[in-house]
């Protein structure tokens, strides 16, 4: 019958209508989910800026607190130290209130996040060829974001005597006149020389210590790091020249010597080191 | 219209790609610049998270627009350690505050015990305020107690119109290697 | 030899016949009613609901059930003529014929049941009454009133007449028995009987709860339209099992069958 056979295309034409109108209104609904989603946030979020920047303009009326009238300008440090008076202090001591103490140091640090990395590489539909290395990972794709190891790659290349690309650092070269880039390591150490002349610091003569040191001369660190040692024998790092410097002279034993009665008084890991190094031959 | 409908729902899922993921490898790369602008374009999207905050602001403090931590700074504080972040962000951008004033008013700030961070504008704001430096020609000198071989330099740059600046050199022997320019 | 959907579709083709009428416990019980009312010093009873809820087939019962045993008489087709209508009145009590030519007078009649008190009851079953005039059902009830006559009468359930119903009989005695549609589950058991009674017993256990759901959701339940629904749809399949019978299904009713069933009868929009 053609009866039936229209009958049969109206009802594929009905069927089709049904499944759009479906979609149309599942469509719907998600969107006004979303809708609702994103004007929560919104209205979360202008409560929670409202409600920070009450505090914000709270913490304005209290720095008038913040007094930065010194409460003694001529004396020494150590002195003023040991005077200021406790609410003069803001910020930095447990013990306020507690008169004539000295105030304690507080220290902060930034904690870095732990970030699953396959978690949020799943969320990405960006894929990128770069794969973090994992630190510190309990289970796999777990990283810890390192603190800023402050020195960037252009950076290290600088102090490697590589090229340098940073433009802040192209770009300010021609107005400032007193930096001085371009020096040769001859010049280095006399500019040195003539500081350690006139200031006598052991810090002069252990910066000429490691000159000469970079530049091989052994017997001139090793001559300069004792001197450095004798202004002033806490110095650390004219120990541990003084002794590589031996030890590339081939003194291996007085290095050692050396090293080892240093660490027996101060029992620093990095002299102990720096003992296995030279016994191992790896310096 | 059914079609852009469907599209739209298709698509809605990776409109919450991870920026996350990415600002982590920028941060790695110790690209900073990148990382914090990254940081500032997709700060909307993110802003409910700590963790995105918290690289936000550590990869704004390397640069110079450091003024960008105050942002993630005052959401952080939904945890202990994301108030830990805060309050780090916080004091930093409080030095710079006060070390500007210092340097272009003339401010006293001599004997103001703040927290200490690792952060070089910190280092520099207590040797700066005990008084441990070189005076000469307008630049103060510092040098690094733990880092023998670190030396800074602070200045005021006021080769821009109109603007000046506040510089913060620093040498690893002798050697310029990184500087800081603050407005 | 005929299609099988061929048979199972003239199951429901509409009709009153007797031997259609469907064993529902709500027909029933109207049944039973109705029965009983006879009974009752009542003269006129309303049997009263939508079109297609089985008033017809439930007079139908009553007076061939009863024709035996009473005085009852059943005009199944509305005499919208007077004079006619006092003539087979007549000529039913009377069980005489009266020439054309001649006119029964209704005082005449009036007087005649009167006589006839104590010694006979008749019931007369009218269907359709909605079409009788309003003098002529004022010459019913002053027939009713003789206490020799009594009439069941059958009114479409619209909204008007529920008005006239109650403004014209309100004063006299009723009996009043509402037909509605079927629920679900009596629409059920309605299709599945009508099928077992003609040998259709694997079809009638075929039969879902889906399937009467989708039926009487879209005919509510009344009686003419499920029939015609069904008559349509066993015609639907009686052309596929013919022409492309591997689209048949002998397990279950097919949705789509039952689709093109509502949008050719226009419950669906297609």
């Amino acid at each position: 019958m053609d009866n039936i056979r229209e009958l049969e295309k109206r009802w594929y034409y009905y069927k089709v209508k049904k499944i759009l109108l479906f979609l149309n209104s599942f469509g719907f609904v998600v969107m006004l989910g979303l809708g609702s989603y994103y004007a929560f946030i919104k209205v979360h979020l202008i409560e929670n800026i409202f409600n920070t920047e009450t505090l914000l303009v709270k913490s304005e009326i209290e720095t008038p607190k913040l007094t930065v009238e010194p409460v003694l300008v001529a004396k020494p440090i150590e002195n003023v130290i040991k005077s200021i008076e406790p609410r003069e202090i803001v910020m930095a001591s447990k013990n306020e209130g507690i008169e004539g103490s000295v105030p304690h140091e507080v220290s902060l640090e930034p904690i870095i996040p732990i970030i699953d990395m396959e978690k949020e590489e799943r969320k990405s539909t960006h894929t990128t060829k770069y794969r973090a290395p994992s630190r510190q990972t309990a289970q796999s794709g777990l990283v810890r974001a390192k603190p800023s190891a402050y020195l960037t790659a252009s950076e290290l290349a600088t102090i490697n005597g590589k090229s340098y690309s940073s433009s802040s650092h192209s770009r300010d070269t021609r107005s400032i006149k007193k930096i001085n880039l371009n020096g040769t390591s001859d010049n280095y150490i006399e500019t040195i020389k003539k500081k350690f002349a006139s200031n006598k610091q052991p810090r002069e003569a252990l910066l000429l210590a490691k000159a000469f040191y970079a530049e091989k001369n052994y017997n001139k660190s090793e001559e300069w790091a004792l001197k450095a040692n004798k202004l002033d024998s806490n110095l650390e790092e004219s120990w541990y020249l003084f002794a590589k410097s031996k030890a590339k002279l081939g003194q291996k034993a007085d290095a050692i010597k050396i090293l080892t009665s240093y660490y027996k008084q101060r029992h620093l890991p990095k002299a102990k080191a720096l003992i296995i190094k030279i016994k191992s031959e790896r310096l | 219209m059914m079609k852009a409908i469907l599209f739209i729902l298709m698509t809605t899922p990776f409109l919450f790609s991870s920026n996350l993921s990415k600002l982590y490898k920028l941060y790695e790369k110790q690209e900073y610049l990148k990382a914090c602008d990254y940081a500032v374009k997709y700060y909307n999207k993110n802003k409910n998270s700590e963790k995105y905050l918290t690289l936000y602001g550590l990869s704004c403090l390397e640069t110079d627009k450091i003024y960008r931590i105050a942002t993630p700074m005052i959401r952080l504080g939904k945890s202990e350690s994301s108030r830990a972040n805060a309050s780090y962000f916080s004091t930093i951008l409080l030095q710079k505050q006060l070390l500007r004033q210092a340097l272009f008013d003339g401010k006293k700030i001599d004997d103001l015990h703040l927290p200490t961070t690792n952060f070089i504008l910190s280092k520099i704001f207590n040797l700066f305020v005990n008084k441990e430096y070189v005076l000469k020609d307008g630049i103060y000198k510092f040098e690094d107690k733990d880092n023998k071989e670190k030396t800074y330099k602070l200045y005021i740059d006021n080769s821009r119109k109109n603007k000046k600046y506040m510089m913060i050199d620093i040498y690893k022997d002798e050697k310029f290697i990184k500087r800081y320019r603050y407005n | 030899m005929t299609n099988r959907f061929e048979n199972l579709k003239n199951i429901f083709i509409d009709s009153v016949d007797k031997d259609n009428f469907v064993e529902l416990e709500s027909a029933t019980y109207n049944y039973k009613i109705l029965e009983e009312s006879l009974n009752k010093p009542l003269k006129m009873v309303l049997l009263f609901g939508k079109p297609g809820t089985g008033k017809s087939m439930l007079l139908n019962k009553l007076y061939h059930n009863l024709k035996e045993s009473r005085d009852i008489f059943f005009f199944d087709a509305p005499i919208l003529s007077e004079k006619e209508f006092l003539r087979r009145v007549y000529e039913s009590i009377s069980a005489k014929d009266i020439p054309h030519n001649m006119r029964v007078n209704f005082d005449g009649l009036l007087r005649y049941c009167q006589k006839l008190k104590g010694e006979r009851e008749i019931v007369f079953l009218l269907d359709e009454c909605q079409l009788y005039s309003e003098t002529l059902m004022e010459k019913i009830r002053l027939l009713s009133d003789t206490r020799v006559v009594k009439f069941i009468i059958t009114l479409h359930k619209t909204d008007d007449e529920d008005i006239i119903a109650k403004q014209h009989f309100k004063t006299r005695i009723w009996e009043v028995v509402e037909l509605s549609n079927a629920t679900e589950n009596d629409l059920h058991i309605y299709i599945q009987k009508k099928m077992i009674q003609k040998g259709f017993v694997e079809i009638a256990h075929m039969l879902q709860k889906k399937d009467i759901k989708f039926i009487h959701k879209h005919t509510h339940g009344n009686f003419r339209e499920t029939n015609k629904f069904l008559y349509t749809l066993f015609d639907i399949y009686e052309y596929y099992d013919e022409n492309i019978p591997h689209k048949v299904s002998n397990k279950k009713f097919s949705k789509k069958f039952l689709e093109m069933t509502a949008l050719k009868l226009g419950y669906i929009n297609g």
